[in-house]
């Protein structure tokens, strides 16, 4: 049955991750893995997968999983699905009639979590415990995913698969292998089923009566060569997806990233976390292990990001019994906002006018605005880029002598940084829209497909209540700009019921928004079009704190809340940006793009202040 | 009616604009799937919605028409069929259980908080079987709550008017069960009371008057049926206002007194409403004279007067109620939510009377 | 409803006392002078901490009793530390009603210390108390009052002491009571914030749907409350639940509680959760054992529908009052015991209260109704 606004619904946004996310999503991600690496690196390097949440890791990870390579390997000359079909080829993922691959995708949810805070268990015990839990979930997850890869029934069809597995170093006590894939699965599951009793009996149960594990032999058991189904081997590699680690406890996420690295094996492994102030390991990208960092791969993207949400928002709206277009004006109404512009225009060149009065630098200017022949809109445009431009000459040059500059001096000056700023100065002196349109609201969503839908919700509603009583359904611009703050005034009143710590973090995000503003407005528009972001030297910390260990001290505790909090809950977003001499690589935190909303700042990147470990912690104190 | 060409009609008439749209319409929208439209009085093929539109477009002024929508808004009570499943689902073990515990813990001269022991005793299961369930409307539902109460088709009757044969039957069925035995608890099932004034009338009449003649008289109906001595009768509602339990109780004092009788008999409900809902819109002054406005006075017949009526509109004897039951609307409620469709203002859930003579309330 | 499990429900029938109804039961129960008390208690900023003990204290005979007083603190921005004059001052009373030599103080931790990720296990903590069985050994009566005690404690709390009771005293040797000051007025003035970040399933209370290895559909019934529409978010993107069956409270106090609460909701459960009109299940939002009746039918149902499918694992969650969420409690112990339905408790908790206009608020404190729930012993022996 269709419903009537499908933006809102929360559960189809699962079945678009599937099918029609990945479609548009996956060729893209996947060209940066050829981009960065040959297959043969791609499956053999311990390899790190980091986003901010719903940036994309897991439907990255799910795209692995024998469904979808089925799906795939079904469809692979549609249209829709030859691209993709091409660039797995390529990564040897898969060939023209066989999946190579046995993507095993676990998921960490906080339950190991327990293992570690469980009171009455000795420290030996939990890590035995949590070995021979995550032995458990691995086996099960492969167990499932050979059955799915050969298109056989969980559980009925357990028994086919063959266990081929030489216990040579006797990891196997409670059953004897070979075996078959029901034995096996059930052994597995079973050691589950007990430690969840273990966690969660009111009445004593002794941890020795459960099998314990020493190490992760999962990872090495499960091979290729030893899961048989009607005795063939059925694909040529494991790879091992571990989904969403942060959750882990430090300890136990430090400890089994350094028993994989000691470990190393030919198995393909990828770990998938949040991106996180303080997740630095201890040994050497490149040489260990490597990373991939969705959030800088989305970057070079946001015209794919706004196709993918504009074929999201016509597939919702064609889910609607409505028969409603997702329809957002990309103009300016210049009837609606007349008044405005007429308004604005007399200020601007009294402005300029009063700017100007001691000295005749910039009469050419005046006159080539007087005689402009544009509409008022672009009238006034010129005029705030006059405006700054003049700012930034008054600014640097006291003394100068006193010469009129020409029109071509203006106009070169002009650039699109400029532009944009007096857009944004514009709107803000006359209370004129600035946030609207589709390609707006893109940048809005901050590569967030669910962000997108908690905007693109009420203004989907919008044009169905216009729908109801008008003939056009297309929400003007000053009405986007509108609804657009609006949504992000009421999330932001949200917050404090939203995420933990709230009063530090609404601090910080209110000082931190204050100064890109006091910096973003200055009257030369000197970061134009504006400040959104912050890169934290540490270099330039107190005293007697090492470089590298500056978030792990005390004295930042609170500061080291705020960032991971804001990480953690998509406020805050890292791009790494390479500068200065050899091309160093600095993090940059940028505000999540309704936060700009919210404050009034540009979409843009590239506007960031350096600042002192101490000057954010005072951002926090105050 | 298409859904959307209703919505477009109601957007129209109230003049929303399309922040307002955005807020109403998913709420109409959600409310009329959920309860609304499965009002039974509504004509053939209507829904709420066009009832709705309807009732809205009768009032003069935007403003009378948002005063009119927003009773409906923010203080309709509508109990829906689901609601009303649920109340005779819980009967048995929220009010009728305990009763059936205490009655035997006294006999037993245990602690009425040994529930185990108490129910686990043979005596529990025969006070059990030697109660008879009277349904005193259609409203009670009895059927259902036989049935969800695990009770012998022989003990339970529809209606409180049978002959006496039944009641003969009834009587040698429990002695089967129980050899030598009379019923010795009764209780009497409806659904709703607003004033409770039909239940036991100062005269000696009401439903619960000819019950207890049935019962207490000699040669009549029930009499031979109950044990006298050791009777108990509980008068048990799904909905209920304070007032009306108030003047039940009242009138069966009364009558108790007039008749120089002595028996236990207790009345409960299982949702009580009390004035708190009537205090929200008497101290409403827009919707007051909204409902003074829109009020055809030839709804006040006779029987009408029997109750309070100087303010009419508030419904039958000013009870001044928000609530619609799923089958009908009880005349109870403020009277623009029921006024049939023949009257000069049309009720948005019209109210069906079927029996004139004897029920001035669902 | 079918009523075929209703002679297997342990809780049926059931002693449920209300207000005036309390006292005159403790003044007849503890006429009994061989009797030893044992009041679990928390101590907080609520109004509603003493109501019960000082009730049930001041039945006309003297009773022998012990209060064990549980302490927690909630962290930094706790709002026992900004509430402190209010929790010393009902510390302050409490002494009053029982001398100071008589109450037995335990300090717990809501969270983990360590690390930087810090964790709840203030469930834990609270049932580790009882550990140590010879705990209960000298007492005849054990009252577990919650008023001022915080959902992520009590439902482990009252499942340890439970579990405790029925391997030692499987015959019903202790009575074993929970009592409430429920005040949804007062409730409504006290405002939750800065929910937890990471849900987790309550200690004793996990259920199934976190086993991998035996996936099943996973059923939720969210008891709704006001005021809630972020915990609501938050706690379904953690269960994703195959099915929503939204619980209402019906009848109520306030009989258009159910209405409101649906226009309140609406959008979220409607629009953005699907959820199906007939799923909403209809509870007496003043008796905890019909709602555990309810439930306990519903959770039976569903999986005894979902037989082919081998059935499926349960998720209870409580947005509403105290009352309200012991019926939860009742259900998830009674399939724990039954081992048969894997019934998991999740609840969103909040390490901020914050009580607004707290001088009409202390003016509600006084109207509260007390419920005792008589959990184990005489009532239940046959």
């Amino acid at each position: 049955m269709k419903i009537r606004n499908p933006f809102l619904l929360r559960a189809s946004e699962r079945i678009e991750s599937d099918a029609g996310f990945l479609r548009l999503y996956s060729p893209l991600v996947l060209d940066y893995f050829i981009d960065n690496m040959d297959a043969e690196e791609l499956w053999n390097t311990f390899l790190f997968i980091r986003s901010s949440p719903g940036a994309g890791k897991s439907s990255l990870l799910r795209l692995f999983e024998p469904a979808s390579l089925l799906t795939l390997l079904n469809r692979k000359s549609g249209d829709e699905f030859k691209e993709l079909f091409k660039r797995l080829k390529k990564l040897n993922a898969v060939s023209d009639d066989r999946i190579n691959v046995l993507g095993v995708n676990l998921t960490f949810t906080r339950n190991y979590e327990l293992l570690e805070s469980f009171s009455g268990l000795q420290p030996g015990v939990r890590d035995r415990l949590f070995y021979s839990l995550l032995n458990s979930r691995i086996i099960t997850a492969s167990l499932r995913a050979v059955l799915s890869l050969a298109r056989l029934k969980f559980p009925e069809d357990l028994h086919k698969i063959e266990f081929n597995y030489k216990d040579e170093k006797l990891y196997f006590k409670k059953i004897t292998v070979p075996c078959d894939g029901r034995t096996l699965y059930e052994w597995a599951a079973d050691i589950e089923k007990t430690i969840y009793e273990l966690l969660d009996s009111f009445l004593p149960i002794s941890p020795a009566s459960i099998e314990g594990h020493s190490e992760l032999f999962s990872l090495e058991v499960i091979r290729p060569e030893y899961m048989l189904v009607d005795g063939k081997c059925l694909f040529d590699r494991v790879l091992f997806m571990l989904d969403d680690v942060h959750k882990l406890s430090s300890k136990q996420r430090d400890g089994l990233i350094s028993h994989l690295m000691e470990k190393r094996s030919s198995t393909s492994i990828w770990l998938s976390e949040r991106l996180e102030a303080l997740n630095n390991l201890k040994t050497n990208r490149g040489r260990d292990y490597e990373e991939l960092n969705l959030e800088d791969y989305w970057k070079e993207r946001e015209s794919k990001f706004e196709k993918l949400l504009t074929s999201i928002a016509n597939k919702r709206a064609a889910e609607s019994r409505e028969d409603v277009e997702f329809a957002l004006d990309a103009q300016q109404n210049e009837l609606e906002l007349a008044d405005a512009y007429k308004e604005a225009k007399i200020v601007l060149f009294a402005t300029i006018s009063k700017l100007s009065q001691e000295t005749i630098r910039f009469n050419e200017w005046k006159q080539y605005l007087e005689q402009f022949d544009g509409t008022e809109q672009e009238y006034c445009e010129l005029a705030k880029q006059i405006e700054i431009i003049i700012h930034r000459n008054l600014a640097r040059s006291e003394l100068a002598l006193e010469y009129t500059l020409s029109v071509q001096e203006l106009i070169e000056k002009i650039d699109e940084k400029v532009v944009q700023a007096a857009r944004l100065f514009l709107s803000r002196q006359f209370n004129l829209p600035y946030y609207f349109s589709m390609a707006t609201l893109s940048k809005i969503s901050t590569n967030n497909v669910e962000q997108f839908l908690g905007f693109a919700a009420p203004l989907y509603e919008r044009m169905l209540s216009l729908n109801l009583n008008q003939t056009s359904v297309a929400i003007s611009a000053y009405v986007q700009d509108k609804e657009i703050r609006k949504i992000a005034n009421q999330r932001w009143k949200d917050l404090d019921k939203m995420i933990p710590e709230s009063g530090l973090v609404i601090r910080f995000l209110e000082n931190f928004c204050a100064y890109c503003s006091s910096e973003t407005f200055r009257s030369t528009a000197p970061y134009a079009p504006g400040v959104n972001g912050f890169h934290i030297d540490a270099t330039r910390t107190i005293r007697l704190i090492k470089e590298e260990e500056w978030l792990s001290n005390d004295i930042f505790i609170d500061l080291q809340t705020v960032l991971n909090t804001c990480l953690a809950f998509n406020l805050l977003h890292v791009r790494e940006v390479m500068q200065g001499k050899k091309g160093q690589k600095k993090n940059i935190y940028y505000l999540n793009r309704w936060l700009c909303v919210k404050f009034g700042l540009p979409l843009s990147y590239g506007g960031w202040r350096t600042k002192k470990p101490d000057e954010l912690l005072r951002w926090i104190k105050r | 009616m298409r859904t959307s060409l209703a919505e477009k009609l109601l957007a129209k008439i109230m003049e929303w604009t399309p922040e307002e749209i955005d807020q109403e319409r998913p709420l109409m929208q959600a409310m009329a799937n959920l309860k609304w439209n499965e009002y039974q009085q509504f004509a053939p093929g209507t829904r709420f919605l066009e009832s709705l539109i309807k009732w809205l477009q009768q009032f003069e002024t935007l403003d009378e028409r948002k005063v009119g929508y927003r009773l409906v808004r923010d203080h309709l009570i509508f109990v829906s069929s689901e609601q009303m499943a649920h109340l005779v689902d819980i009967l048995f073990s929220e009010k009728i259980n305990p009763l059936l515990i205490k009655k035997t813990a006294v006999e037993l001269s245990l602690s009425p908080y040994l529930v185990s022991k108490i129910k686990n005793d043979k005596l529990y299961a025969q006070n059990r079987r030697k109660s008879l369930f009277i349904g005193l409307s259609d409203g009670s539902r009895i059927d259902q709550f036989r049935r969800g109460a695990y009770l012998n088709n022989e003990q339970v009757i529809a209606t409180y008017s049978i002959g006496p044969e039944k009641v003969k039957d009834m009587l040698q069925n429990l002695e089967k069960d129980i050899p030598d035995s009379k019923f010795k608890t009764v209780f009497l099932i409806d659904d709703f009371t607003a004033s409770g004034m039909t239940y036991c009338r100062p005269d000696g009449g009401g439903k619960l008057g000819k019950i207890f003649t049935s019962i207490f008289k000699d040669g009549e109906t029930f009499y031979g049926a109950v044990d006298h001595e050791s009777l108990e009768i509980h008068i048990l509602f799904y909905i209920a206002t304070t007032d009306a339990l108030h003047n039940i109780r009242r009138g069966i004092e009364g009558w108790k007194k007039s008749k120089g009788l002595n028996f236990n008999c207790t009345v409960d409900c299982l949702l009580e409403i009390n004035d708190t809902s009537k205090q929200k819109i008497t101290s409403d002054q827009e919707l007051m004279s909204f409902m003074v406005k829109y009020f055809d006075g030839s709804v006040v017949d006779e029987h009408y007067e029997k109750g309070k009526h100087d303010l009419p509109f508030l419904g039958f004897n000013e009870c001044c109620l928000p609530i619609v039951l799923n089958h009908n609307t009880p005349n109870n409620s403020v009277a623009i939510l029921w006024m049939p469709a023949d009257k000069k203002y049309k009720g948005l859930f019209p109210r069906i009377s079927r029996h004139r003579e004897d029920k001035y309330e669902d | 409803m079918d009523k075929k499990i209703e002679d297997k429900l342990r809780w049926d029938p059931y002693v449920l006392l209300r207000n005036s109804e309390v006292t005159t039961f403790t003044s007849e129960h503890f006429k009994v002078t061989e009797r030893k008390v044992l009041y679990v208690m928390g101590s907080g900023f609520d109004y509603r901490m003493n109501l019960g003990i000082r009730s049930v204290k001041n039945s006309d005979t003297a009773i022998d009793m012990d209060c064990l007083l549980i302490q927690y603190d909630e962290g930094k921005s706790s709002s026992s530390r900004k509430y402190k004059p209010l929790v010393d001052a009902n510390l302050g009373d409490l002494k009053t009603i029982i001398p100071a030599e008589k109450i037995i103080v335990k300090h717990i931790d809501l969270w983990t210390a360590a690390g930087k990720k810090k964790q709840r296990v203030g469930d834990k903590n609270a049932s580790d108390v009882f550990d140590d069985p010879a705990l209960l050994a000298p007492y005849t009566d054990i009252f577990v009052d919650i008023s001022a005690l915080p959902r992520g404690i009590y439902f482990s709390l009252i499942g340890k002491i439970q579990a405790i009771i029925d391997l030692n005293y499987p015959s019903n040797e202790k009575n074993f009571f929970i009592i409430i000051s429920e005040n949804a007025e007062l409730d409504s003035h006290i405002k939750e914030f800065e929910p937890d970040s990471e849900l987790s399933y309550v200690f004793g209370f996990r259920g199934g749907s976190e086993l991998t290895s035996d996936k099943k559909e996973v059923i939720w019934l969210p008891i709704l409350g006001e005021g809630s529409a972020g915990q609501i978010e938050a706690a379904h993107e953690k269960i994703e639940p195959d099915e929503i069956c939204p619980v209402l409270p019906f009848p109520s106090r306030d009989p258009r509680r159910s209405d409101a609460l649906l226009t309140e909701y609406h959008k979220l459960l409607f629009d953005e959760l699907n959820v199906e009109g007939q799923n909403i299940i209809y509870v007496p939002e003043q008796n905890p054992f019909e709602v555990y009746r309810t439930l306990a039918q519903t959770v039976k149902d569903y999986n005894d529908t979902l037989h082919s499918l081998n059935g499926c694992d349960i998720v209870i969650s409580t947005f509403s009052s105290k009352l309200l969420s012991i019926g939860a409690l009742l259900c998830a112990y009674e399939f724990k015991v039954l081992n048969n339905i894997k019934v998991g408790i999740l609840n969103v908790d909040s390490s901020g209260y914050e009580i607004e206009d707290e001088e009409s608020a202390q003016k509600m404190g006084d109207k509260s109704e007390l419920f005792l729930i008589w959990l184990a012993g005489e009532s239940y022996k046959s």
